[in-house]
């Protein structure tokens, strides 16, 4: 009987659980003036007033779109280089160049490749490149493409599993060989899904650059950290926009390569 | 095709005590057949009947359990797939299984793939190789004002005769058409099937289709093939071939077999 009633209503009763979990991990606050610090309150204020007022004079203005043209070419030179690592690995992972024994060994080994690959944040890559190549641009174009690289050629490799298998057919049966498969099947049929994650990629490719100039490669991020610094808030500000402007006109191009695409 | 090799070589297809089982309790019987080069065969029989297996088993795509496939004088095992085979045999399906995302043009020009090596492949992407071929199977389609067009834009009639115009660019000694008119309106049906015929006869082709509609089997085939439960129930040539009999052929075979049927639509 209680069997049956846990059985019946096991959603409802773990909802229940998750919710008093909550609320109880709520009386762990403390609740008093130190949740926000001493200046805190006057911190935040000052920020959302500069919010309103960013700095908007010549020299910061340029300073900004300088830097958003690098955090851009970091994070375009990554992805360029992400989509070749994506295309090899993940055609690759994918079986579909290899039949008979070794398909399956080869499958394994470079999902687990491109798995390594992506286990490991694009901050820690470009830490340990640091480490052994110094500040250089380089530096972050590598330690972008290789974490994406993996993501990109994991999404691959499903999408070309999921291709539909009756055109395929009808390609082997007019006599095309692996390789012919591949260009004439498999990657056109993936191609507007591809496009589309790519373009996707390509936005948190920015967000990523921005971050990654935080440990001092120069870009958006390089400016937020040196604004704040100084506290010229009005700065940060006039640089966040810029960054969601970059943003939005990678979503905007998206859109319109999608239409292009898609049928 | 050449004239004279049809009149001296094997013929395009045999099969001797061909037997194929699926887990699901159906199975083609032994079956034996002989198919010459240049004749229209009509399949035809009540669903679940084998038509579709029997088919692929001739496109060499699956493998009989036992018994012997000789395609055009060879062994079908000893068939690599490929150039070998495309230049034997070419296969029409229902979904018309063209790639959508692709130009008309490629589509049609994937039926010189088994030709092609790689390179040429690649390049015909971007500057169609061939081209002549492709404009001459579009028009005599009558498709050629869709040749540069994407084929998801083309409407489901207008699909099969791309699928058909690419059969008439890789040019095999013979065509396996499963179902070729079932997704169209009759209409459309009965274009297709003439062009169909009519192509293979110009080329001095082998055509072998399975068809729904026995009026369509008798209108356009010199020769008609019913199988029922996975056996030759009759073959005979179309004059041949009364009402009764066909009756008989859907009439028993629900009767007798109701049940295997509705398992094995």
């Amino acid at each position: 009987m209680a069997r049956q009633f846990v059985k019946t209503h096991d959603r409802a009763i773990l909802t229940v659980i998750l919710v008093a979990a909550f609320a109880w991990s709520l009386s762990a606050v403390p609740w008093d003036s130190t949740v926000i610090h001493a200046g805190g309150k006057a911190a935040i204020l000052q920020m959302l007033k500069a919010m309103v007022r960013p700095d908007l004079s010549p020299e910061t203005l340029k300073l900004a779109l300088v830097s958003s043209w690098r955090t851009l070419a970091y994070a375009v030179a990554g992805m360029s280089l992400a989509i070749a690592i994506a295309l090899v690995f993940g055609v690759l992972a994918a079986g579909i160049l290899v039949t008979g024994r070794g398909r399956l060994a080869v499958m394994g080994f470079f999902r687990g490749v491109l798995g390594f690959m992506r286990a490991i944040h694009e901050l820690v890559w470009a830490w340990l490149f640091v480490a052994a190549t110094g500040l250089s641009p380089l530096t972050a174009v590598f330690a972008l493409a290789i974490p994406y690289g993996g993501t990109l050629g994991r999404i691959l490799a499903d999408m070309l599993n999921d291709v539909p298998p009756e055109p395929i057919r009808a390609l082997r049966a007019s006599g095309a060989g692996k390789l012919q498969l591949l260009f004439y099947g498999y990657l056109p049929m993936a191609m507007a899904d591809m496009t589309s994650y790519i373009m996707y990629r390509l936005e948190c490719a920015i967000r990523s650059a921005t971050i990654m100039s935080f440990v001092g490669l120069g870009g958006l991020g390089y400016q937020i950290h040196l604004s704040l610094q100084d506290l010229h808030y009005n700065q940060v500000w006039t640089f966040i926009f810029f960054l969601t402007a970059l943003v939005m006109l990678v979503d905007l191009w998206s859109n319109q390569l999608r239409r292009g695409l898609v049928p | 095709m050449n004239g004279v090799k049809k009149n001296t070589v094997a013929p395009m297809f045999q099969l001797n005590n061909i037997t194929k089982s699926f887990g699901g309790g159906f199975s083609l019987s032994p079956l034996s057949l002989v198919i010459q080069k240049g004749e229209t065969v009509a399949l035809v029989g009540p669903s679940g009947s084998g038509k579709t297996t029997l088919l692929n088993i001739m496109a060499n795509i699956i493998r009989p359990d036992s018994g012997q496939v000789i395609i055009d004088g060879v062994p079908a095992q000893k068939l690599r797939p490929g150039r070998e085979l495309s230049r034997r045999v070419g296969m029409v399906h229902q979904q018309f299984d063209l790639v959508d995302q692709l130009p008309v043009i490629h589509n049609v020009l994937a039926g010189r793939l088994g030709e092609w090596g790689l390179g040429r492949s690649l390049l015909s992407l971007f500057i169609p190789q061939d081209k002549h071929l492709a404009v001459h199977a579009l028009e005599r389609v009558g498709l050629s004002a869709k040749i540069y067009q994407r084929t998801a834009y083309l409407s489901g009639g207008e699909q099969q005769r791309v699928a058909l115009a690419r059969l008439l660019v890789q040019r095999p000694a013979a065509i396996l058409a499963d179902e070729p008119v079932s997704s169209l309106d009759p209409a459309r049906a009965e274009d297709l099937l003439r062009m169909l015929v009519g192509f293979a006869r110009e080329d001095e082709q082998t055509l072998v289709a399975s068809l729904h509609s026995v009026d369509y089997a008798r209108r356009y085939f010199s020769r008609l093939i019913a199988l029922r439960d996975g056996a030759v129930y009759f073959d005979l040539p179309v004059s041949a071939v009364d009402d009764g009999t066909l009756a008989r052929l859907y009439d028993l075979g629900e009767d007798a077999n109701g049940e295997a049927i509705c398992q094995n639509p």
